[in-house]
């Protein structure tokens, strides 16, 4: 019973925001601009328009939904900076063990994130802006969260510097689009990287 | 004491990466203009450098700049939140207990003003470069100053030319910057933690921005202070009224948090 008026708070003030957010987004949008293009424009394709025609409102939303929407990942992010990854460490018995559990950590809390947010967006889209849902979009968003994880794992990786998290997390949520379209080369890069890992290891 | 700031090399990633976004049209036209394509009707090396005079006009270097700043100079006074918070925890705190008086509070307002002063030195030297550039090798103009200022206004007599008006965009951009790390650091007085420090003073600057200007007027939401040079109709008591908002949460942080020690 707790555990479900916690949610259901939560579940509130977040249909709230994100509610505010959406239109507020309608509020900056350059002129000529569709309700269909709201979902687009905040999940990726932000750089279409050339700089001229983006207010810079727009941009800040973008970056202020992102934070606002995976807030707790973030924190965990910007808390394996500072010693958590090694009580990970201690616990796992090698280095392989140790990189699946830290993607399954991830993993673990983004997703939860990531459909309690997208959920509330398409059922707003679908009441309010009378959308309809496709196949495609559910694939679409699907291949989205992958790649969240997956470049949150890279920056979990490589960047042992608090600040610096917070600019390679801030430069993705804007640039997410050419990111998103090389996707599939970021997983080969970290199947590479766990087999270089064991590889190193053993020898 | 300027020994000691860690992670000094970040200040470079962040100048660099301005003066990229800022000249990114300017670079990108000077490497791919095609002066023998067919549809040039004259002497295409004149067509190209005039193309490149107007891309590093004032005008567009500077509502370029607007338009990065919002992004990047919350992420620079981030940088040095941290840098203040681990001088507060390594360096000042030995000043409890050692000497009479009050040195230990004296130094972290000192530190304050240390690092907000860098902030606004890092921007005058972009804005140093952006005009050297514009006044040497592009069109050194400014078009429609008297529109952005309301005709019974002071402002509107007093800014005539384009260097009245550059005087005017350095003061009303370094108080805003100032007022806005400040806030930061004394956010970080108040958590105690980096973490919360950074992400409640980008929700402040990144989320409430755009949700409160909704409902408020534009004069009453903080990041606004920062981007007000590129909004129309500005009266003088505008641009007060929006340093006096920060200076407000400010003073209701320090009154909620009377007997700060780490």
């Amino acid at each position: 019973m707790k555990w479900i008026k916690r949610h259901l708070a939560i579940i509130i003030i977040v249909t709230l925001i994100v509610h505010m957010l959406f239109s507020s987004i309608l509020k900056f949008a350059p002129v000529n601009y569709a309700y269909r293009d709201v979902m687009d424009d905040f999940f990726n394709n932000l750089f279409r328009y050339g700089i001229s025609d983006i207010n810079f409102m727009l941009v800040v939303l973008v970056l202020g939904i992102n934070y606002c929407a995976f807030y707790y990942v973030i924190t965990l992010m910007l808390d394996f900076t500072k010693g958590v990854k090694d009580l990970v460490r201690y616990t796992s018995r090698n280095l392989l063990i140790f990189n699946f559990k830290m993607l399954k950590l991830i993993a673990t809390q983004y997703i939860t994130k990531f459909i309690l947010f997208i959920s509330i967006t398409m059922l707003l889209h679908v009441i309010l802006f009378n959308y309809q849902i496709q196949y495609l979009d559910i694939v679409y968003v699907v291949l989205w969260g992958i790649c969240d994880i997956v470049v949150l794992y890279l920056i979990q990786r490589f960047i042992h510097v608090e600040t610096l998290t917070i600019f390679a997390l801030s430069m993705y949520f804007l640039m997410r689009r050419h990111v998103f379209n090389f996707w599939i080369l970021f997983i080969i890069f970290i199947i590479l990287h766990l087999l270089f890992d064991t590889y190193r290891k053993e020898k | 004491m300027k020994k000691i700031i860690p992670y000094k090399s970040l200040f470079l990633l962040i100048i660099f990466a301005f003066i990229f976004l800022v000249f990114k049209d300017a670079i990108h036209h000077q490497l791919t203009f095609n002066i023998h394509a067919p549809d040039l009707s004259g002497n295409g090396l004149e067509i190209k450098a005039d193309f490149l005079r107007s891309h590093l006009s004032l005008d567009s270097l500077l509502s370029r700049f607007n338009m990065w700043q919002s992004i990047l100079i919350p992420l620079l006074i981030i940088l040095t939140v941290s840098q203040y918070i681990f001088m507060k925890r390594c360096v000042i705190k030995n000043y409890i207990g050692k000497t009479i008086g009050n040195l230990y509070s004296k130094n972290i307002f000192k530190t304050k003003l240390y690092f907000s002063c860098i902030n606004v030195v890092i921007f005058l030297l972009l804005f140093i470069i952006i005009t050297v550039t514009s006044f040497l090798l592009g069109n050194f103009e400014f078009l429609n100053i008297r529109d952005y200022f309301p005709e019974n206004s002071f402002l509107h007599n007093t800014i005539t030319d384009i260097w009245t008006y550059l005087i005017y965009y350095i003061t009303t951009k370094s108080l805003a910057i100032f007022s806005l790390s400040m806030l930061a650091y004394y956010l970080a007085d108040y958590f105690n933690s980096f973490i919360h420090a950074s992400l409640s003073f980008l929700f402040i600057v990144w989320l409430a921005t755009p949700v409160l200007h909704r409902f408020l007027p534009f004069y009453l939401i903080p990041l606004v202070s920062l981007m007000v040079t590129s909004f129309y109709d500005v009266y003088f008591w505008q641009i007060i009224s929006l340093n006096a908002v920060i200076w407000f949460m400010i003073l209701l942080i320090k009154w909620r948090n009377k007997y700060e020690v780490d």
